[in-house]
Order: structure tokens, then sequence, then C-alpha cells
């Protein structure tokens, strides 16, 4: 039986997600006591009504044009009545992308002023860059910006769960090992096309004083107990998106254009010291070390404590009940494992 | 919220003012009313009970665990009922208004 209800839970991929949360089991049940206790897999018009019906309750619960024109390209909130449709949109795998399409209008822009291939090259590294951003809190940010409560709710019953949760930070290991390579990329390479020149060796010179000074202000600046913090720490995306820095580093280096931006090679060599120093710090000095605390202690501020991150969802209306507050106590559960 | 009345609509409906069923229920008891003429499709028949609860005229009224698999069953709402009756008057018209054209035709060679 277990390989017809992995059939059936196919073929209801085409249903939206909520829908599928809270009516699932049921269609589920309806489907194989229609198939009978011997079928194995979901039958072709079984499937293709499944597939239709699915479209269609997408369809019906999808808001009318100039309301989706406005939330995908001015992230206006949608009304009430399509709450649960945003829901799905931000939790589904579609968001990431159609996120991503935000950077779309930079390649006309950029292949205005620069020469093509470089122009293809910094869009891209700038799309692959988007990615490196979490997803999930993107996903929450945009969800708490769709469904936060109106001032305007008539009956005064929302239909919005509110959890606590803690708040994901990127550990600063991670931030600062990606910044390393990327920096030590960019150095190496403009010392190698250029020779350690006097501008660039007191490039180098003023980097290493800065990580020097770097390390004193971390060191100085005194750790908080965080307990609505979830560090995360590298993952694949990040290495993702320096390798595409990397690449492009390259790309710019070797096509010959570097005479053009020997400025560029002073940067890289001011900078690169300190993201290794605070790299070999965080990484030694045990693992609560955000980047956020890093960045507070280079500019001279006390460490923050973070706050509980509200986690909404929409609750199931009517009969259909637990589904929602099951979604939503999961979301906040998730959200403390790293 | 105007609900589209189709043939197959009507037919749940009716079943389900009969008594509160399951979705499997319902399909068969549609199969009885309409003379082993109409087979719902699992699809088709949820697509035709989100559409009776989205407009009022239907609703959840109990789940049931058979067989380690849930069991929800449905009802008609009082204007789910009336909606019905109206339908059912109508269709009784129309049926009336048919038999009389077709009374009033010539009769073909004796039939």
């Amino acid at each position: 039986m277990a390989t017809f209800e992995r059939s059936a839970a196919f073929w209801l991929r085409a249903y939206p997600r909520r829908w599928r949360a809270e009516r699932g089991d049921e269609l589920v049940a309806v489907l194989a006591d229609l198939a009978g206790p011997d079928a194995v897999r979901v039958d072709r018009r079984t499937a293709w009504g499944l597939l239709r019906s699915g479209l269609a309750t997408r369809w019906r619960g999808s808001p009318p044009l100039h309301i989706y024109l406005a939330y995908r390209f001015l992230g206006t909130p949608v009304p009430a009545r399509y709450r649960a449709w945003v829901q799905d949109d931000i939790l589904g795998p579609s968001y990431l992308v159609s996120r991503a399409l935000w950077s779309v209008w930079l390649l006309p822009v950029l292949l205005l002023t620069w020469p093509t291939h470089l122009a293809v090259t910094f869009f891209l590294v700038v799309a692959v860059t988007g990615i490196a951003g979490d997803p999930r809190t993107a996903r929450e940010v945009a969800l708490r910006g769709q469904l936060a409560p109106s001032p305007y709710t008539r009956d005064g019953v929302s239909d919005v769960v509110t959890v606590l949760g803690p708040r994901r930070r990127i550990a600063a290991s991670a931030a600062f090992a990606v910044m390393s390579v990327i920096g030590v990329t960019g150095s190496l390479t403009w010392t190698t096309l250029l020779g350690l020149t006097r501008p660039l060796a007191l490039a180098l010179g003023a980097g290493i004083v800065a990580a020097g000074g770097g390390l004193l202000l971390l060191r100085r600046a005194s750790s908080v107990t965080q307990p609505h913090r979830v560090l995360v720490g590298l993952r694949p995306r990040h290495l993702v998106a320096a390798g595409s820095w990397v690449v492009m580093i390259l790309t710019v280096a070797l096509g010959s254009a570097a005479g053009s931006f020997v400025e560029l090679g002073s940067v890289w060599l001011v900078v690169t010291p300190l993201a290794l120093a605070v790299w070999w710090w965080s990484a030694r000095r045990g693992s609560t070390l955000a980047a956020v605390d890093v960045w507070r202690a280079l500019t001279g501020r006390r460490p923050r404590l973070d706050a509980a991150q509200p986690f909404r969802r929409v609750a199931a209306a009517g009969g259909f009940a637990t589904a929602g507050a099951r979604e939503v106590r999961a979301a906040g559960a998730e959200g403390s494992h790293a | 919220m105007t609900f589209r009345m189709s043939e197959q609509a009507y037919l749940v409906m009716l079943a389900l003012a009969e008594e509160p069923r399951h979705g499997y229920g319902v399909v068969q008891a549609v199969l009885t009313l309409s003379d082993d003429q109409v087979k719902l499709g699992a699809g088709t028949l949820y697509g035709i009970l989100d559409r009776l609860v989205e407009a009022g005229l239907a609703e959840a009224s109990g789940e049931v665990v058979v067989d380690g698999r849930l069991r929800r069953y449905y009802r008609l709402t009082d204007e789910g009922l009336g909606a019905l009756t109206a339908e059912t008057a109508r269709l009784r018209a129309l049926a009336t208004r048919a038999q009389r054209v077709l009374g009033a035709r010539p009769a073909f060679g004796g039939a």
C-alpha cells in the first residue's frame, strides 16, 4: 500500500502546498478506496483528473492579475483572502527564483556602460551572490510582511498564527572564511600581475596594521550569551557565491583590464589581512561569534542581544483546523536546529 | 458568490442531502442516483466539494480514522439545502415544459 500512497502523493503535488497539508490525507484515502485493495499505482485517468483539479484549485486560489503583479514586483501585501496563496508562494521553491529575477534590470544598465564580457560576468556574480543570503530568513521576512496584522480587520479575528522563534545569524568563521578566500584570490592575482609595486606594498602594510587593530577590537569586545540565536555555518551556497567571485576576479584580471583597475589591487591588500585575522580568531574562539558581532566590534559598538523573532503563518480556517498550527510549531522548532 | 451548478455538482449535493457522507460514500451515492451513468473521479469530486464549501453550501461534519486512513464527512448546510431544492424545482419545471413541447409535436408514424 505504501507504493500506492507514494504514487498518489506524487500526483497530489499538482495541488497547492497548504491544500495538501490540510486535505491530502483525506484525498489519498478516497483514492485508495476507489482504486481497490490491490492497486499499486494511480491509474492514468485518475492521475489526469488529479492534475486538472490540482491546477484548477491553484487557479481558484490565486489573486487577480493586478494584485499578482503588485505583489510580484513591488512586494505589496496581498488582501487577506489571498494570504494562504501568498504563503504557499513564499514557502514554495519558485520564491528564490523570482527574487533572483529582481537583479535582471541590472544587465541592460551594465551593458550600456561596460564592455560586454565584463558586464555579463559582473551581472552573473551579483545574481549568484544573492543566493548566499539565508533563504529561510528571506522567506520569514517576506511572510512577516505579508501576514502582518492589519489594523482594519473587520471582525477582530485574524487568521494568522504567530510563534516566537530564534534569529538565524551567519557564524563569523563561515563569513570570514569566504571573505578570506575571495580576498586572497584578489590579492594574489593583482600582485602577480603588477608585481609588488610601491602603492601595493603600502596597501599591504596598511592592511596588516588594520588586521592588528581589528584583532584588538575583537579581543576587547565582550561576548554575550544569546538565547534566541541560532548560528548558521558554512553552506554550499556560500561556496558557490565565493566561487563566482573568484571566477570574476580572474576574468577581470586576465581580461587584460587589470591595468585600468590598478586601484582595486590595493583594496584587496588592505582588506585581506583583516579578513584572514578575523577568520583565524573566530574559528579558534569557540563557535559563538556571529558575523554581526564582528561587525559591531569593528565599528566600536557593543554586541546586541538578539530578540526572539515572530514566525507568522496562516492558520487553517473553519473545520480543517490543525494543519496551520502544526506548520507554525514546526517552523519554530526547525529554527532551533542549525 | 455565484456557484456554478453543473450536473455533477447537483448529484453531489443530492448525495449529501440524504445523509452526511465521506468522499468514497459520495462517489457511490452519485453512481446510484445517476443510475450508473456518472462515475466521479477523486479530483472532480474534491473540486466540487471545495467549491461547495467555499460557497457555504456544504461543510465538514466530522472525521473518523478507519484502517489508518482519515475519513472526513461532509454534509449540506441550510443554504445548500435551499439551493438544492430551488434547482430541483427548476429542473422539474423544465421537465414539465419539455413534456408539453414533446406532447404537442405531431407523432412520428405511430410512436
